[in-house]
């Protein structure tokens, strides 16, 4: 049975329809007229309700391109970016977006020519000073607990460039994998125990075979650098300045699954990401490190650059591929899962960023050895990211198996010499952590075990005094902008309980009836977002219920 | 032709490897409710009313879009899913305004057939009240867009059955709304044939016959059927 998704066969992959779409209308400073769009519809060879779809449906496409983006991401609307907004808004043109990635600077903004203004230097632009007191933006601070740096070895400095990159060893795993076959490269990975980084906790080596035996002649490799969540930025550090790093994990993952087409797939919140990624590509690309023959090698494989255009939800995998397909980011059915069926139908690897940066490390070492380090369930170290609100924020890398407070006590505990009352790990499907939940080891069995999520390793610090109420009308309010809208538990719910939270929380029903109606978006929705951004507000109405509801229901 | 033996509330059933859930519990005489799913056009999984239970699983399935498989212990309509479907119900007569004694299909309503089933004498959540539009400027039919739950039938039967794709669905999240061509007025959509599919497929009283009087507008879903059937099967006669 055809299906609406059949509009793919028509452009092979080539060029994205979504690409096409949003450079025809960047090529004008005006909405599309309805003729315009008819034109381009024929060209994309979508019907033209469809066009009209994806553009209502994607931030980027409707949304001035001239605003600043404020951050009202988690660390950014702890820090106070909602009164930032509004004060900004009065004399220039504002839009709001969901983590910059400078959490650790927060407040952010980033200007339409892709200027990162954050910390001191936002609120000093805000308060319609020229010339900040403070000049320097504070550097990002990268540190390493772990024996010795995995993810984290080139991220503290720029590497961006070839020579650089290939001084720091960059692309020799790549040739000596290239000296063994695939099947060898699978079995590394796949005794290497890695477990991806996206989230799930998926082991990466069962998702490289399963694609690698899925019967067909074409197979794609994709880096996930969408790093939704607000409070993570090691995705973009990465990106930013170890692009030849992302390029080689993407090329042994291509090798390993036998794919000779690669994207990394970089929101358009990173244009700084995008724009290194780019250009690393095009320098491999001329050193014949990407091309036909893989370092002189018959193995070829390309790498592209697809920008997300402001959807949270496209950071899910088969979102992503409906994006890159041209069509509005909504979540897929699973079965099939994109190993079996992925983009245009072809099996397909989807990978976070930093577990790619991770597959050099377990060439050059070993899967033993790299087996050997971390906790008996996760293998390796895991990059996790503080806010602003720890008194050394920054990257912090560490091996799996340290606890949340030994990075705690690391970090200085609170900025400022505060206390901190709570901690929010993993973004907005993590989990909240009070104080003496601190001592469990990172690592996602001995979280599971306990339900705490570690999603992509973020950490926002509650320092007392935290507004619990305007917390959760916050979580709720993100919810209700990036939900993809197509299941009912999850695009109405959301609508239902942030009604509730702001109109109703002196009501004695309540917290009743929220709680009624996370059971069900937990249960029902279809897919992880709805099933588990629920998880911190009902710790945060456990924890706090009785900062935020007036009536004694707490 | 392999079989797949499970069991659905306790009764066997054996039935074609790669059918739904559904399907088996359909041949079995056995009742799920549904709201986006259509006989003849593709699944979506999106409106959650028909979510099962399965041993051995410990998240819900959507039996429109499952698959059987052998042994499989189903279960459809625990207390827990019972109270899930309700509590979907509320949430889109919450979200919409759903008067159904001056709805054309009063009586005839998936919508409010599936209230009356899952039990939901009222609903919990405030309703939204939202000022929505309807149009009228088809010659025959019209879509009010207060009744619409957004559950894309007819979306997909205009696009997968009369190939027109005159439907789409703007924004998203809960802004989401349905439009025609490009959010213009559905008179104006060359594209449209009028061939009534869509009339058909809405499971409300969102897309109607005009001068249909209140409460007696039936909908012919069983040509629908025959179409589909008959495109797949290349079968054109009754
Ligand atoms: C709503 C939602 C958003 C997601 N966003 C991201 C993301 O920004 N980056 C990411 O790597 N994975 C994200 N994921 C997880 C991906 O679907 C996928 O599991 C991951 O990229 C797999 O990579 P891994 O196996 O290397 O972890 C998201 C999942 C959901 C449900
Ligand atoms: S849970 Fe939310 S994001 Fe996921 S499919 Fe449903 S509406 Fe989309
Ligand atoms: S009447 Fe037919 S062609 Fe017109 S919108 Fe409905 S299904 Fe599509
Ligand atoms: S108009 Fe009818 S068929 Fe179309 S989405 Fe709305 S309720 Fe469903
Ligand atoms: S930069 Fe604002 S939350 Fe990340
Ligand atoms: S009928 Fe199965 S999800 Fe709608």
């Amino acid at each position: 049975m055809k299906s609406l998704r059949r509009y793919w066969e028509t452009h092979h992959g080539e060029v994205s329809p979504l690409l096409r779409i949003r450079d025809r209308l960047q090529s004008k400073s005006h909405p599309l007229e309805a003729s315009e769009i008819r034109e381009l519809a024929g060209q994309v060879a979508l019907p033209e309700a469809t066009v009209k779809s994806v553009i209502s449906y994607y931030s980027d496409l409707h949304e001035d391109r001239e605003a600043i983006r404020v951050c009202q991401g988690t660390s950014c609307m702890l820090a106070g970016a909602e009164e930032l907004q509004q004060e900004l808004q009065k004399r220039k043109n504002c839009k709001a977006a969901y983590c910059l990635g400078y959490c650790d600077r927060s407040p952010t903004l980033l200007t339409a020519q892709d200027e990162v203004i954050c910390s001191q230097q936002a609120t000093a632009l805000v308060a319609g000073e020229k010339t900040p007191a403070t000049a320097e933006t504070p550097p990002l601070s990268v540190r390493c607990l772990a024996p010795e740096p995995t993810v984290t070895k080139r991220a503290g400095a720029n590497y961006s460039s070839l020579e650089k990159a290939r001084s720091a060893g960059v692309y020799s795993a790549l040739a000596q994998a290239l000296q063994s076959s695939p099947e060898e490269l699978l079995s590394l990975v796949e005794r290497s125990g890695e477990r991806g980084r996206g989230g799930a906790g998926f082991p990466t080596g069962t998702k490289w075979r399963r694609c690698a035996e899925c019967p067909g002649e074409t197979r794609y490799a994709i880096a996930n650098g969408d790093e939704g969540d607000p409070g993570s930025f090691i995705d973009r550090v990465l990106m930013e300045n170890d692009p030849h790093g992302v390029i080689e994990g993407l090329l042994l993952c291509g090798y390993g699954v036998g794919a000779s087409q690669g994207i990394v797939f970089i929101r358009s919140e990173y244009p700084t990401a995008i724009k290194r990624m780019q250009e690393a590509i095009a320098e491999a690309q001329d050193a014949g490190i990407l091309g036909s023959s893989v370092l002189g090698s018959n193995f070829s494989f390309e790498i592209s650059v697809f920008p997300g255009m402001g959807s949270y939800v496209c950071g899910e995998e088969t979102a992503m591929l409906n994006a890159i397909e041209g069509l509005r980011g909504e979540v897929r059915i699973k079965p099939p899962y994109p190993v079996e069926a992925g983009l245009y139908g072809k099996p397909t690897v989807v990978n976070n960023v930093e577990t790619l940066v991770n597959i050099s490390a377990i060439v050059k070492k070993g899967a033993e050895a790299y087996a050997a380090t971390g906790t008996a369930y996760s293998s390796g170290s895991k990059a996790l990211c503080l806010n602003h609100g720890f008194a050394s924020p920054g990257i912090v890398e560490v091996e799996f198996g340290t606890t949340v407070r030994q990075v705690i006590e690391e970090a200085g505990g609170g900025a400022g010499g505060k206390t901190i009352e709570a901690l929010l790990l993993g973004g907005p499907m993590g989990s909240l952590l009070l104080p003496e939940e601190w001592d469990v080891p990172i690592c996602y069995g001995a979280m599971a075990e306990r339900g705490i999520q570690l999603g992509h390793g973020g950490m926002v610090a509650l320092l007392e005094g935290t507004d619990y109420s305007a917390l959760l009308e916050h979580w709720l309010r993100f919810m209700m902008d990036e939900s993809c809208g197509k299941c009912v538990p999850c695009s109405l719910g959301s609508q239902k309980a942030w009604n509730l939270v702001r109109n109703q929380s002196a009501d004695p029903k309540c917290r009743a009836q929220l709680e009624g109606l996370f059971e069900v978006m937990e249960e029902a929705s279809l897919c992880a977002f709805g099933q588990y951004i629920t998880g911190p507000m009902r710790q945060i109405i456990e924890h706090f219920g009785d900062r935020i509801f007036t009536a004694g229901g707490g | 032709m392999a079989v797949k033996t499970l069991k659905i509330n306790d009764i066997y059933v054996a039935v074609e490897e790669g059918l739904t859930i559904l399907k088996a519990a359909q041949e079995a005489g056995i009742y799920i409710p549904t709201l986006c799913h259509l006989e003849g056009v593709s699944d979506i999984g999106a409106c959650r009313m028909c979510m099962v239970e399965v041993e051995g699983i410990n998240k819900l399935l959507p039996a429109c879009v499952t698959e059987v498989a052998e042994e499989m212990v189903v279960r459809t309509n625990t207390a827990k899913l019972k109270e899930y479907r309700r509590m979907n119900m509320e949430l889109l007569f919450a979200e919409g305004n759903h008067v159904c004694s001056v709805c054309v299909v009063n009586g005839n309503c998936e919508l409010q057939n599936l209230a009356v089933e899952v039990g939901m004498e009222h609903c919990r959540f405030s309703y939204r009240f939202p000022d929505k539009p309807v149009d009228i400027s088809h010659p025959q039919f019209g879509i009010d867009h207060n009744r619409c739950i957004l559950c894309t039938r007819c979306v997909r039967v205009c696009d997968e059955v009369e190939g027109a794709h005159v439907w789409d669905i703007a924004h998203r999240g809960e802004e989401c709304k349905i439009i025609s061509g490009l959010n213009q007025p559905w008179g104006e959509v060359d594209a449209c044939t009028s061939c009534g599919k869509c009339v058909n497929a809405c499971p409300t009283g969102s897309i109607f016959h005009k001068s249909t009087p209140v409460a007696v507008m039936k909908r012919d879903r069983g040509s629908l059927e025959f179409l589909s059937t008959a495109r797949e099967k290349k079968q054109w006669t009754r």
